[in-house]
């Protein structure tokens, strides 16, 4: 069974985009780390890297998934 | 409903959910998913974190924490006076999560579901004789 062009282009573009996700979007997505609080009055605050509250919450989190 | 029964509809409900512990008012452990020893560890994280996540706004009264570690995840929610702390997958579906800890907490509260007491059998013989 033979494949024709047009099919077989296609077939390469997103070969080529899943192999981008995979080495690019992937490895950044799984490097951010975060912490969102919320509050009783239904406000929430999330802190990003490089707030020190953050580099505290998540050294106390991190012994919960050292089990 | 009963703790463990909480935890055990939880588990059944949320396929995220790695390890929890459910914490009294005081955080004493009510039921957990692992060992005494990780449910304490648990306990005590949830205390460290609801600390430390009360230093960045000293006013506010703190109902939930989610803490995206990268390789997994970390909740806190609190309820009714009552906490859940959870451990999770990778990139959890947090809202859902969260949702699903907060109805267990939710569920502490309810009546257990009682059937009403059947006629004894021995009751329903002497009814007959006597007639």
């Amino acid at each position: 069974m033979s494949i024709s062009m047009p099919m077989r282009k296609l077939f390469s573009l997103a070969l080529a985009g899943a192999l981008a996700w995979w080495f690019f979007v992937r490895p950044r997505k799984a490097g951010r780390r975060s912490a969102t609080i919320g509050y009783a009055d239904g406000s929430s605050v999330t802190l990003e890297a490089g707030s020190p509250e953050l580099d505290r919450l998540l050294q106390i989190a991190a012994e919960a998934t050292t089990a | 409903m009963e703790p463990n029964e909480a935890l055990a509809e939880l588990l059944d409900l949320s396929s995220q959910i790695e390890d929890v512990a459910i914490l009294g008012a005081s955080g004493f452990v009510l039921a957990g998913s692992g060992t005494p020893e990780r449910c304490e560890q648990l306990a005590r994280i949830a205390a460290e974190l609801v600390a430390a996540a009360g230093d960045v706004r000293p006013s506010g009264d703190v109902s939930r924490i989610e803490i995206d570690l990268g390789s997994s995840s970390v909740f806190v929610v609190s309820e009714g006076g009552r906490t859940a702390v959870a451990t999770t997958v990778s990139e959890p579906t947090a809202g859902l999560v969260v949702y699903d800890l907060r109805t267990a907490l939710r569920r502490l509260d309810e009546e257990p579901v009682r059937k009403p007491p059947r006629k004894r059998k021995k009751d329903r013989v002497d009814i007959d004789a006597d007639a």
